[in-house]
């Protein structure tokens, strides 16, 4: 039955400390995690995977979320509607970019220093609502 | 016959008779019911007849009334008629009388018309004749004393010839040294008139432009195309000569300037009235290629940006682990464990702050900040951030009152900046001031000349005033309260853990976009502070990204 399955979030974050905790939190509150530590195996992930939700980082090794974000956008339907949250830690660059973005699609974006765990489930909670 | 059948006949017609009388009472009766209904009917029909009569007689009055209200209307018809016919003749002869009286009016005007002119061309010939004969006879005078004069000796003539020659020399030399001076200067001078045609450029200011000297000489000089940084023309009333001549002060703005092939490059652009007896002869520009400094600026924002992220990092990550093992979901913990662990969270949650603090003061140091400026309803703005610490204020049980001018301010202002400078005031007054004790929010609109606060106010503003009941600044440390790290005693005892930046921060922004603040105060009792923007709204300033 769809009702037992579960949700699967996909976190792209390069910092490991980072990535483990959300996704052991993500885990406890019920949900599948999958994880990746840079925008080109998140991109692989994405497509195979088809996760419900992407946490999305930013500055990033290899291939930057926001290029991810792109490529992921053009590549298939799936791709095109699939909520995506971005995290930032609000530096110049993304700050501007992330204004420029939140014009075109409802993207949402959260403060890694700043936000509790708590605000993070929320989050994800009202963006998979959103559907 | 016998007897017996004459009996029986004579029974037999008696029984007859009998039934006869009997059958003629009957009838009778029934004629006489008959009778009766016939004389009922008939009683009815003399009743109905007579009704009609009477109704008959009622109909040929109420005609005849008719006739006569009928006659009555006509006649009244015939009098309005008459009536309306009359007024129609009156009005028609009063319009005619009218326009016969406006016709002679207008012949009276035109006629006194022309006998005003006549009277003043008579006037100024009068005059012109007088003004001549009194020239001929200056003249004349003048005449009789340059004679005199020029019977003076040729040697004046000959001084004055040689001081001629020699003020000429000056001249050529001080516009030589002009010359020179302009060409050496390495910013770009455009002088206009007042209708902003180009008089003069110097060398720069032509290189910087990228036209013909012939071709700018002349040219109203807003048609030298200048954009934002999103590539939109700026418009008429936005340009720097504009603006200039609607404040008549000094103007500096920053735009783009699009070169004659289409590229373009940050100017920084300043624009001077000039005047002559406090009138406004025209306008001075200076313009200066600002790309290098832009780069720069650019190249220090990034190092900021890459040293925030790396700094930011860490603490991060153990926000968040320590926010597990709080949790409850990683075992349980001793109850002094788990306040060792609130005890990391909260140092670790200063260190965020420090280092958040830090950046924006790397920023305002290396001036590598930029102040966006849109227009706001400042007191609403003010409002609504008062609002978002309400929860903090209910709590502290302080009492809260607002004082707002009736008029709504509109003011260009960077909205996060604003809101940096308020939100830190507010937060102070609720920071340090004890449980029970009350604030003041005051918006008010100041003038050139006011004194508030024991300042003299040197131009117009737009104030906030936050004033507190709390803890106040020793006279001694309200001079080195907006320096940077300083906390005075007092406050450091009674709230260990601010950062002693967000005054230094509040002021470097305030001066940065041409605001001030300042402070009154007594310990103890309570201070006010003042955040002062200029009402012609904050100074813009191009830089890479905003200030937190």
């Amino acid at each position: 039955m769809i009702e037992n399955k579960k949700t699967k979030i996909l976190i792209v974050e390069d910092e490991a400390v980072i990535n483990k905790v959300y996704a052991d939190d993500l885990r406890d509150n019920g949900f599948e995690v999958v994880t990746a530590q840079n925008g080109k195996d998140g991109l692989e992930l994405a497509l195979s995977e088809k996760p419900d939700l992407i946490l999305l980082d930013i500055l990033m090794p290899v291939m930057d979320g926001l290029t991810m974000m792109d490529k992921l956008r053009n590549a298939s339907s799936y791709g095109k509607n699939v909520p995506i949250i971005l995290l930032t830690n609000l530096s110049a660059d993304e700050e501007e970019t992330i204004q420029a973005l939140t014009k075109n699609e409802p993207a949402y974006y959260l403060v890694k220093s700043d936000w509790d765990l708590r605000d993070v489930m929320e989050k994800i909670r009202e963006r998979l609502n959103r559907k | 016959m016998s007897k017996r059948i004459i009996i029986l006949k004579s029974k037999k017609r008696a029984l007859n008779l009998k039934i006869l009388a009997q059958r003629r009472e009957r009838i009778r009766r029934r004629l006489e019911v008959t009778a009766k209904k016939l004389a009922a009917i008939a009683k009815e029909k003399e009743d109905v007849r007579r009704k009609l009569v009477i109704t008959a007689n009622h109909l040929a009055v109420t005609a005849k009334e008719k006739e006569i209200v009928r006659h009555k209307l006509v006649i009244t018809a015939k009098h309005l008629a008459v009536a309306a016919k009359e007024k129609e003749d009156t009005r028609y002869k009063l319009v005619t009388t009218a326009k016969q009286l406006a016709a002679t009016a207008k012949e009276r005007e035109s006629v006194r018309l022309r006998l005003v002119t006549t009277a003043k061309t008579l006037a100024v010939t009068a005059k012109e004749k007088e003004d001549v004969r009194r020239k001929l006879a200056m003249t004349a005078k003048n005449l009789s004393i340059k004679d005199k004069q020029l019977a003076a000796t040729a040697k004046e003539k000959e001084i004055i010839r040689l001081r001629l020659v020699q003020t000429a020399d000056d001249l050529e030399r001080s516009s030589a040294k002009n010359e020179a001076m302009l060409g050496a200067i390495g910013d770009g001078l455009i002088a206009v008139d007042n209708d902003r045609k180009i008089m003069f450029l110097n060398k720069v200011a032509v290189d910087m432009i990228g036209w013909k000297t012939n071709n700018l000489i002349g040219k109203i000089i807003t048609e030298l195309p200048l954009q934002d940084e999103k590539g939109n023309f700026i418009p008429l009333n936005l340009r720097p000569t504009t603006l200039a001549l609607k404040s008549d002060k000094r103007t500096e703005v920053t735009y783009f300037y699009v070169r004659p092939d289409k590229t373009r490059f940050p100017m920084s652009i300043t624009v001077t009235p000039i005047k002559i007896n406090n009138k406004t002869i025209g306008l001075i520009e200076v313009i200066r290629d600002i790309t290098l400094e832009k780069e720069i600026d650019r190249a220090k924002s990034e190092f900021i940006s890459l040293a925030s992220h790396q700094l930011k990092t860490p603490p991060t990550a153990i926000k968040l682990l320590i926010e597990r093992l709080l949790g409850g979901r990683m075992g349980d913990f001793t109850n002094e464990q788990r306040e060792y662990l609130s005890d990391i969270r909260s140092s670790n949650q200063r260190m965020i702050n420090i280092i958040n603090a830090l950046l924006d003061v790397s920023r305002i140091e290396l001036g590598a900040f930029s102040i966006k400026r849109t227009e706001k309803d400042a007191c609403a703005l003010v409002l609504t951030i008062l609002n978002e610490s309400k929860l903090m204020i209910d709590e502290k049980q302080l009492k809260l009152k607002t004082i707002f001018p009736e008029k709504k301010v509109i003011l260009l202002l960077d909205e996060s900046i604003f809101r940096m400078i308020i939100n830190n005031l507010i937060l102070n007054a609720i920071h340090y001031t004890p449980r029970g004790g009350g604030i003041q929010v005051e918006c008010k609109l100041s003038n050139k000349g006011e004194t508030l606060g024991g300042k003299l106010l040197p131009d117009d503003y737009f104030v906030v005033a936050v004033a507190d009941t709390g803890y106040g600044v020793p006279q001694k440390d309200q001079h080195k309260l907006f320096t940077k790290f300083f906390r005075a005693d007092n406050a450091r005892e009674k709230q260990p853990d601010g950062t002693g930046l967000g005054l230094y921060i509040v002021k470097s922004a305030l001066d940065n976009s041409g605001g001030m603040i300042w402070l009154t105060s007594e310990e103890n009792k309570g201070s006010i502070f003042y955040a002062a923007i200029p009402l012609t709204g904050m100074k813009a300033k191009i830089g890479v990204r905003g200030l937190t």
